[in-house]
């Protein structure tokens, strides 16, 4: 059997296996391979329209952002080291009130929406990652601090996934009975649109710890599943109006942004992968 | 969330401290259970703390969470465990997910999460995961800068990197209990990247296990292996 038909039958096999139960058994498959199915968060429909020139497609998306977050967005080469040097890479300077406590979650999903709409506007595989080899994201802190590579990436995503364009006015009248259906009090909705509708959802969480352990469930609610925009960004607050959740998915890019208040990470049903303590160093 | 490795270290503080050192741990370990704090995933690895790189074929022979997700990677981290890079293979049950993005359907994908010195982590999917790669996270110029690579597919990267930094190859479940889930991995063939010669050579010595919930066998000297299983 050729390398093409395994990749298939994996992916196939794969597919089957998680629709069972979250279950994978990998007792079919041969030896390493590359590469896989790329990723689909929202419906496919769209025929593919990009080609465009990266450095307009890239003007006409920061032109929507609707803040100063992005201080600069530029088309560079990629960084030494980078597998494929054609191909155009993205260079960001993001601004962030902070880099503690989840405060670049927001800033920084910006500037992932911005480079969704220049991945789709410039290749025309159907890999989106196949046309924007990666990109770099600078922190800008108030005081002028630039941290450098804070983050940046691009994940394997199908191209021409179709989301809401709908209004404003509609989006956060969809939104707001969501969160009222989960019990879950809005502080501010508002919907940036890069070029497609994404909500921006503060809301109040009346008990923290049940929202923890839902969140995942909460996200789909209120966002869709399959994904329904192209994006979100979702700040949780405790009655007393401390934020404990900022999360946010960026689904042209693949880049998902978590930060949970510690109380509450262990309930979570979203997490994130843990740092790993080198406390057995020395013990050789 | 912060990896520790509390348990071990109440274990054997319990037996070898004195009894005011015993009542202040009591009184921290009292104080986390009562502000709920996260004390750990589950983690089952080895580590290996020097050179320029990482690499093993790490072969999932199943993951089966009822729920949170199970993860088996390839990882860089700073020696003060701010900042991370990591590969692997990753699957969440129903209802879960990591990041937002990653495994977010109970799917089976390959993933790169980067976690910055300070800021917010970031996962980025890179499609169906096939169950067996080559996990490379190295950084072959020397510079600090570390990439990621999937059986020679080149993936997200990571700046900023001293000498003060550490690999590990193993196994994570993102719960806290050790019941309700089970996983098998098999890393082998695990080398490191001597920079001074410019290749690929075997560890031969690995620090740990650590084992978590998970068990970790022997490391395999001749075939440079080991599995981690749940």
């Amino acid at each position: 059997m050729n390398k093409t038909l395994w990749i298939k039958l994996a992916a196939a096999l794969t597919v089957c296996a998680a629709a069972a139960g979250a279950t994978f058994i990998a007792a079919a498959f041969g030896g390493a391979s590359s590469g896989g199915t790329p990723i689909a968060f929202g419906k496919i429909g769209n025929s593919a329209t990009g080609g465009g020139d990266p450095s307009a497609v890239l003007a006409a998306a920061v032109k929507q952002v609707p803040d100063d977050t992005i201080a600069s967005a530029s088309i560079v080469a990629p960084p030494a080291g980078a597998a494929n040097p054609n191909l155009p890479w993205l260079h960001v300077a993001v601004r962030v009130p902070s880099l503690q406590n989840g405060l670049d979650v927001r800033p920084m999903w910006i500037a992932d929406l911005v480079q969704g709409e220049l991945a789709e506007g410039i290749g025309t595989s159907s890999d989106l990652h196949a046309g924007l080899e990666g990109s770099t994201f600078d922190a800008v802190l108030p005081d002028g601090t630039i941290v450098p590579d804070e983050s940046g990436g691009m994940g394997d995503v199908v191209r021409g996934q179709t989301f809401s364009t709908g209004t404003a006015s509609q989006v956060s009248s969809a939104i707001a009975a969501k969160l009222q259906g989960l019990g879950l009090k809005p502080v501010s909705i508002d919907v940036v649109a890069i070029p497609d509708a994404a909500p921006e959802v503060v809301a109040i969480a009346p008990d923290p710890t049940n929202a923890a352990e839902n969140l995942v469930n909460i996200e789909k609610t209120l966002f869709g599943d399959p994904a329904q925009y192209e994006g979100y960004y979702l700040e949780l607050q405790a009655p007393d109006g401390t934020p404990f959740v900022h999360a946010s998915a960026a689904f042209r890019t693949g880049a998902g942004r978590f930060w949970i208040d510690p109380r509450y990470a262990s309930v979570a049903s979203e997490k994130t992968l843990g740092r790993i303590n080198n406390d057995q160093r020395g013990r050789r | 969330m912060l990896i520790t490795r509390s348990r071990v270290h109440v274990g054997m503080r319990q037996v070898h401290v004195g009894r005011r050192s015993a009542v202040a741990l009591v009184a921290t370990v009292v104080a986390l259970v009562f502000a709920g704090v996260a004390l750990a995933n589950e983690v089952g690895n080895y580590q290996w703390d020097s050179n320029y790189g990482t690499r093993a074929t790490v072969a999932v022979s199943s993951f089966s969470p009822s729920t949170n997700c199970i993860a088996s990677a390839s990882y860089v981290t700073s020696t003060d465990s701010n900042r991370q890079l990591q590969i692997g293979q990753l699957l969440c049950a129903s209802g879960y997910g990591v990041d937002g993005t990653c495994s977010l359907s109970n799917n089976f994908i390959l993933y790169v999460e980067r976690i910055p010195a300070t800021g917010s982590a970031v996962c980025y999917p890179h499609g169906s995961a096939s169950g067996s790669y080559l996990l490379t996270v190295d950084d072959s110029a020397g510079s600090g800068t570390f990439y990621t690579y999937a059986s020679g597919t080149q993936y997200e990267g990571q700046s900023g990197y001293d000498s003060s930094r550490f690999f590990s190859e193993g196994s994570e479940y993102t719960g806290s209990s050790c019941s309700g889930w089970s996983g098998s991995t098999s890393f082998s063939g695990w080398q490191y990247y001597n920079l001074a010669l410019n290749q690929w050579q075997y560890v031969t010595s690995p620090v740990g296990p650590s084992a978590q919930c998970w068990s970790v066998s022997s490391y395999n000297g001749t075939s440079h292996s080991f599995t981690v299983s749940h």
